[in-house]
């Protein structure tokens, strides 16, 4: 009896891997976005090619004649959860944290102010990121972890490294035209609290064109020896050290490293113009005030779950309440209903962490499979209810066309790829007869919608 | 009933870009844990008997298997303690001897590197 994957991201993958080798049912799996692969494709930054290969074995995976993708389909809007759970015998959500944690400070909804998922999802191409305002010639990233390192990185980077990755040629174009020349790291934390990775850190400082500024003393070997420092931080605080007291080299742009700062406003009348921060006494050495003239702040403070129609869902944790992955309704664990990766331990961990915890659920999964009636061809029922509600699905096919169309715009520009980041424009990529071989007989203009 | 392994080899290992790679170094020998093995994203960690091993043309250095050792046996290759340096041959040479190559899954287990065997 098939089991149903709301989500295609990297835990969805896992699950579904995993469900292929434990079992022979036949997987559905159920996408928001016209496009799989979630946050490998639009939160993995593009100049990380390695991590971006995981692409390569993630299509083994969905590729499987036991997968079926249904792409641009939201579960909750275009199909219930109650239909998922009376068509399939088990239904595992891979809903991720979509949502990112904010500051609460007055102008953070000024243009120009954007969350960290926002800014990702920008520069990833993501069908509903909002354009980044060009023109300013600082910008403010808030929070010490790797996603605060990625946005700054894309900010400072020459515009040239970025050619032979996939970012979307609008993106690129305005990396390109970009004015910026410092880009500031703040964070509330002491040096203590900074939760970047070391090897992440370390790359900064190996960017062509870009200088890395640290403000404030950082706390010597000793004094962190003494305090039995995790191995990263030791590391991490060695890397900024390093860096410590360096004189500019005279390159165009630098990254600034500032902790113990707490953001005050976001000042504009329209567009952010500043914003303004007070030392709070976790980082010594520093001045008392920071002041940037920045006209686009990103505040990088972590992701978050967002409540699914009809899921139970804790606003304390952020998670879906779940026993080792099988979902809690009302004090009692569902039989039928899984949840994995974000959606189920909170947004921490990298790529890869997501495989234990989809082996995790799929055990659970298999451990008590109670016996169910349900219908064996259950993509006949769905479709015929997408078909009802106008809704128009994305197939394998259709995503294999996305592929090839921006493979031809990308090499247009002399570029391997170039993502198409416009969800209209992915509908009608994914429907475009000469690429998917098969073709789609609805264009996307019937029967479809916005 | 058809069950087949899906693997996990990229098909572009390590995205054609120069990486160094995550090591396994001597506090795994004779700890039995294996959980770094059901992070790796490519299936390169590989098992001897007495410790595992990553293949260093494989990882693709995401950093999961790190935070997961129990006894704090992994480290970037840019971050060996100075006693661990030889390790990082010894993680290669192993792959190369036993054919650690291609994903973990369905490899059967290889004889350890001598310098590993040797370790009392």
């Amino acid at each position: 009896v098939p089991i149903a994957v709301v989500g295609a991201g990297p835990s969805a993958v896992y699950a579904t891997q995993e469900l292929l080798r434990k079992t022979a049912e036949s997987i559905d799996i159920f996408e928001r976005l016209p496009t799989p692969f979630g946050l490998l494709r639009y939160g993995v930054a593009p100049d990380h090619p390695a991590i971006k290969s995981l692409v390569g074995p993630f299509v083994q995976v969905l590729s499987d004649e036991r997968v079926q993708f249904v792409g641009n389909v939201e579960v909750g809007r275009d199909v219930s959860v109650t239909e998922l759970r009376a068509i399939y015998s088990a239904v595992i959500f891979a809903t991720g944290a979509p949502e990112s944690r904010r500051l609460g400070l007055p102008g953070e909804t000024l243009s120009g102010s954007m969350s960290a998922a926002e800014f990702v999802g920008w520069y990833n191409g993501h069908p509903e990121a909002p354009l980044v305002p060009g023109g300013s010639t600082a910008a403010a990233v808030i929070g010490l972890g790797n996603v605060a390192l990625d946005v700054a990185r894309i900010l400072a980077r020459p515009a040239r490294d970025l050619a032979q990755t996939d970012v979307p040629e609008h993106v690129l174009s305005a990396l390109r035209c970009s004015r910026i020349r410092d880009v500031h790291i703040v964070g509330r934390a002491g040096f203590e609290g900074v939760k970047f990775t070391a090897k992440e850190l370390r790359e900064i400082g190996s960017i062509e064109d870009l200088d890395v500024v640290v403000h404030g003393d950082i706390p010597s070997e000793s004094a962190i020896s003494l305090r039995a420092a995790p191995p990263n931080l030791v590391r991490s605080l060695d890397i900024l050290r390093s860096w410590s007291g360096r004189p500019r080299t005279g390159a165009p742009r630098a990254i600034h490293v500032h902790v113990g700062m707490e953001p005050v406003d976001i000042v504009g009348d329209e567009q952010v113009v500043r914003v303004r921060f007070r030392a709070n006494g976790r980082g010594s050495g520093g001045s008392s005030r920071l002041e940037l003239a920045a006209g686009l702040v990103v505040s990088c403070l972590g992701y978050r779950s967002a409540p699914i129609m009809e899921l139970p869902f804790d606003r304390a944790t952020g998670v879906v309440p779940n026993v080792r992955g099988r979902i809690v309704r009302g004090g009692a664990a569902s039989p039928t209903e899984f949840v994995v990766g974000w959606a189920k331990r909170g947004a921490t961990g990298v790529i890869g962490s997501n495989r234990a915890d989809a082996i995790e659920t799929v055990a659970e999964l298999l451990a008590r499979q109670p016996p169910v009636d349900r219908p064996t061809r259950p993509m006949d029922i769905i479709m015929h209810l997408l078909d009802d509600r106008s809704a128009r699905s994305v197939s394998w096919a259709g995503w294999q066309g996305i592929q090839a169309v921006e493979a031809r715009l990308g090499a247009s520009v002399g570029r391997p790829t170039a993502k198409i980041a416009d969800r209209h424009a992915l509908l009608l990529a994914a429907g475009c007869p000469s690429c998917t071989g098969a073709g789609d007989p609805r264009g996307p203009d019937e029967g479809g919608r916005q | 009933m058809d069950i087949r392994p899906a693997a996990m080899t990229p098909a572009q290992p390590r995205g054609g870009v120069e990486l160094v790679a995550y090591v396994v170094t001597a506090p795994c020998i004779d700890s039995n844990d294996r959980s770094c093995i059901d992070q790796c994203p490519v299936d390169c960690i590989y098992q001897g008997s007495r410790m595992v091993y990553i293949n260093p043309d494989e990882c693709i250095e995401c950093g999961a298997c790190e935070p997961v050792c129990p006894v704090d046996a992994i480290f970037n290759e840019f971050d060996l303690p100075a006693q661990a340096h030889h390790y990082a041959e010894i993680n290669a040479e192993f792959c190369a001897a036993s054919g650690a190559t291609g994903g973990a899954i369905g490899f059967r287990g290889g004889s350890d590197h001598p310098a590993v065997a040797a370790t009392p």
